[in-house]
């Protein structure tokens, strides 16, 4: 049966839980083979993993983020609770191959237009740079020029409204 | 066991969604019964499928409502869920799904995959087949017993490698249906399954529905079910894809550990179902009665019918009966999955309150 991210997240969730031995519970999970092309060599440390799911990832703790209002997933593409440098490496990817799901593509879609292209980086960078503070459908941007030549970049954005998504995902359940 | 207070505040939020969820229902899961003949005669199956005359609609009928549907709804976050009967039993099949794909729907069926080679894998990936769910339902002597089915289980296991030979599918899952009688085979299954690159492994409990009503020794007992949603979450803990399904309420002990979600019956509120008559309905699980048709696509528009019938769906039906009405748990279960309601007696045929919590 094929591990994926979810089920070693899932799997570190319980040892952090039930207060096991979780680092190395889930190292071992990480190096196993079988995880090669889910944790990429630039990514963060098997070792931050724990500590993420104990202090930051609470989607995984509670409801999977695909239960989670939509404001607390778009744009974590890397799907560690934060967003971070770690989602524009992740997004830089999706761009380059292609998203794997349908939710992957919907984590990736920064901008909310349905679709995954190159909009998405410039709206997560603009995030990360603190030039907006939440992504919306659509950020507007206008450069204005004063007299004396100084362009100004005046970015328009309105907060993204909480979209609940409770239930099964879309398989057969 | 993950911490109880986080569990109590999702749950909380959980109902609270779950109240504008009945008022603004959002269709996302639509299952197409193309037939009820079945090449199987399943004790447990839930619409009595089989060797039985089946009243279908044309190839033409599904492409004519479907792009009612993509009109009215649109195809984004929708999903069809093609089931039966087995739906490759029919000719036009391919025909259908083809018009689906065109059509811009994602798809997913259940099957037993028993009339799955490489040749109609390779066709599956060409209609556009997302999803994939067969059905295995013990070792081969029990499966073959199960489905009254000689040579099933081989067949079925030769399309599932077929489906991972041809590969290209999001998710190729295996369910299995626990009974009284298979539950000690789970550990076999499990080593068979490990060593197959499926995607994950659903297992889920007989219910008291359709035929296995009639068959009251494979319901499980009390123990049976602990043992099993023990096992799930063991195997959970160990990172392994496993699951269990949809249905029914089960308690702060196992509610998200032994699958990704917390429990919530969306029948009439995310799902509806077209049965093969053309009939509508919510879940193709409830008991076939008539005050559950809400109409038939060869004579309603399904859009007027989603938005103003299906008011029996979008209820509390913990309302019903005194036991449910005083329950604590009442707020998180809302009476349980509607499939297993007792629509005579007015009470839940599956409760686990004394068995999980």
């Amino acid at each position: 049966m094929k591990k994926t991210k979810k089920t070693v997240m899932t799997a570190a969730l319980f040892a952090a839980a039930m207060n096991l031995v979780p680092s190395g519970a889930v190292e071992a999970v990480v190096s196993n083979d079988d995880m090669g092309t889910v944790f990429a060599a630039d990514e963060p440390d098997s070792e931050s993993v724990v500590g993420e799911v104990e202090n930051d990832f609470q989607g995984v703790y509670g409801p999977p983020w695909m239960m989670l209002p939509e404001s607390q997933w778009r744009g974590d593409v890397y799907e560690d609770g934060v967003i971070d440098a770690y989602d524009m490496v992740e997004l830089r990817k999706k761009l380059l191959n292609g998203t794997e799901s349908d939710w992957d593509a919907k984590r990736a879609d920064v901008n909310g237009d349905g679709e995954v292209g190159i909009s998405d980086m410039v709206m997560l960078q603009k995030y990360l740079m603190g030039q907006i503070d939440g992504f919306t459908e659509k950020a507007e941007t206008q450069t204005t020029e004063s007299t004396s030549g100084i362009k100004t970049e005046i970015v328009t954005t309105t907060k993204t409204v909480p979209v609940p998504v409770y239930g099964p995902p879309s398989m057969f359940d | 066991m993950l911490d109880v207070n986080i569990k109590k505040e999702h749950m909380k939020t959980l109902e609270a969604y779950r109240a504008g969820l009945m008022i603004k229902p959002q269709l996302r899961h639509l299952f197409l019964e193309l037939t009820l003949r079945c090449n199987e005669k399943c004790l447990h199956c839930g619409s009595s499928c089989g060797d039985v005359s089946s009243e279908e609609l044309t190839a033409q009928q599904y492409a004519k409502f479907l792009a009612e549907v993509k009109g009215d709804f649109g195809t984004k976050d929708k999903m069809l869920c093609i089931t039966g009967g087995e739906p490759l039993l029919r000719k036009d099949f391919f025909d259908i799904m083809a018009a689906a794909h065109e059509l811009g729907f994602r798809w997913g069926m259940t099957s037993n995959a028993t009339l799955i080679d490489d040749s109609t894998a390779r066709e599956l990936k060409r209609v556009g087949m997302g999803t994939i769910s067969v059905s295995i339902d013990g070792l081969e002597e029990t499966h073959d017993a199960f489905r009254r089915t000689h040579g099933g289980w081989q067949r079925a296991m030769n399309g599932i490698e077929s489906l991972l030979r041809v590969g290209g599918f999001k998710h190729v899952q295996v369910t299995t249906v626990v009974t009284h009688q298979n539950i000690g085979q789970l550990d076999e299954l499990y080593k068979i399954f490990n060593e197959m690159e499926i995607d994950s492994w659903r297992i889920i409990n007989i219910e008291p529905i359709g035929r296995a009503k009639q068959h009251a020794d494979l319901l499980l007992t009390p123990e049976d079910y602990r043992y099993m949603f023990e096992y799930i979450r063991n195997k959970r803990i160990a990172g392994e894809p496993v699951t269990y399904g949809c249905s029914h309420y089960l308690g702060m002990e196992y509610e998200r550990e032994v699958r990704d979600w917390y429990y919530l019956c969306t029948a009439g509120t995310y799902i509806a179902s077209i049965m093969a008559n053309g009939d509508i309905t919510a879940c193709l699980d409830i008991e076939r009665r008539p005050e559950f048709i809400q109409g038939n696509i060869l004579t309603d528009r399904f859009k007027d019918v989603w938005e103003n019938k299906f008011e029996i769906f979008r209820k509390n039906l913990s309302e019903e009966n005194e036991k449910c009405r005083i329950c604590a748990e009442k707020c998180r279960c809302h009476g349980d999955s509607y499939h297993s309601w007792d629509f005579d007696n007015h009470e839940p045929q599956v409760c686990f309150k004394d068995i999980l919590f």
